[in-house]
């Protein structure tokens, strides 16, 4: 009985003029956004890698220097573009896209596209994701308003209940009937989404990217019912056709513009952040009175002098047949990570706090669940953010290891700042290499997002049967 | 029934719908929202500003203090502040205000190097932008009048009461064009409150920006009224008419946009400002290594008052330090000009596109209002370049003379001035577009209302 509904559903959307169009329009749309994103993606993903070969080549080029006068130097990390950003570029365009790698500083991330944007950056983007998330619930509630509302007027219900057909397998057949009807827009969408993805990476990226790309599509399927169910649900209740569409177009509305930018700023006033300038005055406060607050810096250099010199009983630093300047600068950037931990990892927790308090506003829309999710699985959320600046910490700490290391071991007290190397030295330090968050821990983080999808696709469906039980025929 | 009994049946029987009131109480309530966000938002920034005086003087006095011996050296660590003092106007729409950075803190070192530190703001917080009053008007207010016009003929037919009405001597256009005018009216009155009770709340200067802000908002809602009228002057049914608006509003207020944002985007990428953070890094790096006769070279060309100062080769000296920073702009200056530019041709093209837009016309003459656009942030961002040539200039001959630090005339010290409210407005031209597209939609409703045949 299911697929007979589902059937005459899928074949009655088919023949409607409205159907042909907007799905048209739809289409269209993904298409031009994949192909933008996909050009985007590859300009980008060019400019940045030219710019880390850049950074790398001044690096290996910079002549004979002192180990740390080359830390002062320093490198640039840039964050690498993810392939599923060409489908979601979710805060790519709002967070740092670069970091500055230098002895003693942990640089937060900069270069934000958005301050080099205009007012226009603020309307929205156009992207696959924001397609699928702002225009195919109201390409649902376009074909699904009338489903009932509409037969009802025509007499049409009367007649298939009369049959003796059960309510729940109406709900249900039409459900199909209009997933059928919008997976083959979605079907060619996907084939071209893998496609641009193809071309734009290769063939390794692709198999990486795949699992994600599927997580995402179950998402947005997930997404997708949840609609079809909530608009069954208003057109079973609805007297009439137009009611049920001013309920429904009140909905999008409000869950997908209006509780999103609502929610922003509650999530903002949630926890309080530091502004830069309280967040580095506490980090330099720890800086000098040390981390516990009693051991000033200079009291720490003292310290570790006597301990050194006592190690090798000398007297004098000149004395030492390694070089102290390279123990204290590693010393300084170990007292100087642990302060570092402190305040960022705060900070961290802070904003993703932020995230969490309006995610929990997933409840009442739809949106923020899938938005959350897709973002995730494209690797362009908070969480990716975050991954990226401290595999660029860990790097500089490593770097600033290597370099002090070097200073301390190969030269003597004697040398001081004259102890310099060369080329052969340079290259043999590691270039930045970006990992990403792998997919288990990325959908790790996902859990409530997906817990929400899942409860509003079932629980709409469930409430639209309930609905279609206990609505008139007539 | 004469005209008077029809208008006032009019309006009673349309402000006493339930609709109506449910939609204008919910547009009342989102504008008290939004006036209390953007006061919020902007006041946190205030909060923010007013302390940085006193900042500002306990970092002097305890620089001053823990490095009396070594002027140089002190110059080293003092931070000037700088401030882009919101306008009066800023809350009622923030732009890009809670993106670009406010307050940035220059030392005497390389400049490009520290004025494009951002703000560490959590980046989900900025993806849905801001729900101010400029939001309210732009996207909220159209989707009231397209709520208030899709079923205002065909309401009529659909409950029968056409033919009733047509069979009246008033004309059926008049009827058409009077229950039009009767919501924009409401709609109007509506806005005007709204503005003018942020001007009060907001506390914004009741000036020529008032009459800005109505005028903009005003033409841009006759806009929204002409469209609305030409749409259901094809006497489709009121979900025709509703979905169709509503695919417009869609187009104009979210895909129109983004479209040209990431046309303009990709095609004027801005790899420039990469390369001006990597330049001036180099710039001032590699002087290390140079000879320091080469570096002042350089430095003398451009400031030729400090030749007579000597400037020994073998030891370190604050001078040659000083200079080897402004190296770093000055070899940075080729890649922050190209950077500048393609900055402003960005913003020129999305002026251009505006003029087709009137979601974007109108967004981006609030935001232009309150002064809280791209464009203003590049006047900030050029008043601190300005000041900070000044703060250099200022410590130049201490430097080179060696001075001490009491003889340093510091209530002398360049102050830094940047503020959103004095900066000019003309916004009547923006205005003539969103009329002119206006009307073009008011004469074609014309012209279908003169052809109107009873169905």
């Amino acid at each position: 009985m299911i697929q007979t509904i589902a059937k005459k559903e899928f074949t009655e959307l088919l023949r409607d003029g409205r159907f042909r169009w907007t799905a048209l329009i739809v289409f269209a749309l993904l298409l031009v956004s994949l192909g933008l994103g996909w050009k985007n993606y590859t300009t980008i993903k060019r400019e940045k890698d030219a710019a880390q070969a850049d950074s790398r080549k001044s690096w290996e080029n910079q002549g004979e220097r002192n180990p740390h006068s080359a830390a002062h130097f320093g490198v640039y990390a840039f964050k690498p573009k993810m392939p599923l950003s060409l489908i979601d570029s979710g805060l790519d365009n709002f967070s740092g896209n670069s970091i500055w790698v230098e002895a003693h500083y942990q640089n937060p991330a900069r270069n934000r596209p958005i301050e080099d944007a205009t007012a226009l950056q603020r309307f929205g983007e156009l992207t696959a994701a924001g397609i699928l998330q702002l225009l195919l619930p109201l390409l649902i509630i376009f074909l699904t308003f009338d489903a009932f509302a509409g037969e009802r007027t025509s007499g049409i219900l009367r007649q298939i209940l009369s049959l003796g057909v059960p309510r729940s397998q109406l709900v249900f057949g039409k459900t199909l009937g209009v997933l059928a009807a919008l997976l083959l827009l979605l079907i060619p969408s996907v084939v071209i989404g893998i496609s641009a993805l193809a071309l734009a990476s290769g063939n390794d990226v692709l198999l990486l990217s795949l699992p994600r790309f599927a997580l995402m599509c179950v998402g947005y399927l997930l997404y997708f019912v949840a609609f079809i169910g909530i608009s069954l649900t208003v057109s079973a209740v609805a007297n009439s056709t137009r009611t049920s569409l001013i309920i429904l177009l009140t909905f999008w509305i409000a869950s997908c513009l209006l509780i999103p930018r609502l929610t922003n700023d509650l999530a903002t006033n949630s926890v309080k952040t530091p502004t830069g300038s309280e967040f580095w005055a506490a980090v330099n406060k720890d800086m000098k009175e040390g981390i516990d607050g009693h051991d000033s810096a200079n009291k720490r250099t003292k310290e570790l002098e006597e301990r050194v010199l006592a190690q090798y009983g000398v007297t004098k630093k000149e004395d030492l047949p390694i070089n102290f300047t390279g123990i204290s600068l590693q010393a300084g950037e170990e007292h100087g990570n642990e302060i570092y931990d402190k305040h960022y990892t705060n900070l961290k927790n802070q904003h993703l706090s932020q995230e969490r308090f309006q995610g929990f506003f997933g409840v009442i829309s739809p949106f923020l669940p899938i938005r959350g999710f897709s973002m995730s699985m494209a690797g362009t959320d908070l969480r990716h953010q975050q991954n990226f600046t401290d595999s660029v910490e860990q790097y500089r700490r490593d770097l600033q290891k290597m370099l002090n290391d070097d200073f301390a071991n190969n030269s003597t007290g004697k040398d001081g700042m004259n102890y310099k190397v060369g080329k052969t030295f340079w290259e043999k330090t590691p270039d930045f290499e970006y990992v990403s968050l792998n997919t288990s821990n990325a959908f790790g983080s996902q859990i409530f997002n997906i817990l929400m999808l899942i409860l509003w696709s079932f629980g709409s469906l469930a409430v639209s049967v309930l609905a279609a039980n206990k609505m008139r025929a007539y | 029934m004469n005209l008077s009994t029809f208008l006032k049946l009019e309006v009673k029987n349309f402000v006493s719908g339930k609709t109506v009131l449910v939609a204008v109480l919910c547009l009342l309530l989102a504008s008290c929202y939004a006036m209390f966000y953007g006061k919020n938002t902007i006041d946190k920034q205030q909060a923010i500003i007013a302390e940085i005086p006193k900042f500002q003087a306990e970092h002097f006095k305890k620089q001053l203090e823990l490095n009396k011996d070594e002027f140089g050296n002190m110059l080293y660590y003092l931070q000037h502040n700088t401030v882009h003092q919101p306008s009066s106007w800023a809350a009622f729409s923030i732009g890009q205000r809670d993106v670009n950075p406010y307050n940035i803190k220059v030392k005497m070192l390389t400049l490009e190097g520290q004025i494009y530190d951002s703000e560490m703001s959590n980046p989900t917080t900025l993806l849905y932008g801001n729900f101010d009053l400029a939001f309210v008007i732009v996207f909220l207010l159209p989707l009231l009048i397209i709520a208030f016009c899709h079923n205002l003929i065909s309401a009529d037919q659909e409950n029968g009461i056409w033919n009733l009405l047509s069979s009246q001597p008033v004309s059926i256009a008049k009827i058409i064009g009077w229950r039009l005018l009767i919501r924009f009216v409401i709609v109007l009155i509506l806005a005007f409150t709204v503005i003018t009770a942020s001007c009060f709340y907001l506390q914004s200067a009741f000036d020529i920006r008032f009459f800005y802000a109505l005028l903009i908002a005003f033409s841009y809602l006759t806009f929204w009224f002409a469209l609305s009228a030409f749409v259901i002057s094809f006497q489709k049914s009121s979900t025709f008419n509703a979905l169709s608006l509503l695919g417009i509003w869609i187009f104009l207020a979210i895909l129109a946009p983004a479209l040209l944002n990431l046309v303009i985007s990709t095609t004027l990428p801005v790899s420039e400002s990469f390369e001006v953070t990597v330049k001036q890094r180099e710039g001032y790096h590699n002087k290390w290594d140079k000879s320091k006769a080469e570096t002042m070279q350089k430095f003398y060309e451009i400031y030729p008052e400090y030749k007579s100062f000597p400037i020994p080769e073998d030891k370190f000296s604050w001078g040659w330090y000083y200079a080897m920073n402004f190296m770093g702009d000055l070899e940075a200056e080729n890649s922050t000009e190209k950077y500048i530019e393609k900055l402003n041709l960005r913003n020129l093209w999305t002026n251009r596109t505006a003029l087709f837009f009137p979601t974007i016309q109108a967004q981006l003459s609030f935001n232009n209002l309150s002064k809280n656009d791209l464009q203003n942030h590049l006047e900030y961002l050029k008043s601190v370049r300005t000041y900070h040539r000044r703060i250099r200039e200022f410590f130049y001959p201490e430097i080179f003379r060696n001075a001490k630090v009491e003889v340093v005339g510091w209530e002398n010290l360049p102050k830094h001035e940047f503020s959103g409210e004095n900066l000019a407005n003309n916004l009547s031209q923006s205005s003539y577009s969103l009329l002119f597209i206006a009307s073009v939609f008011g004469l074609l409703f014309w012209g279908n209302l003169k052809k109107f045949r009873m169905k």
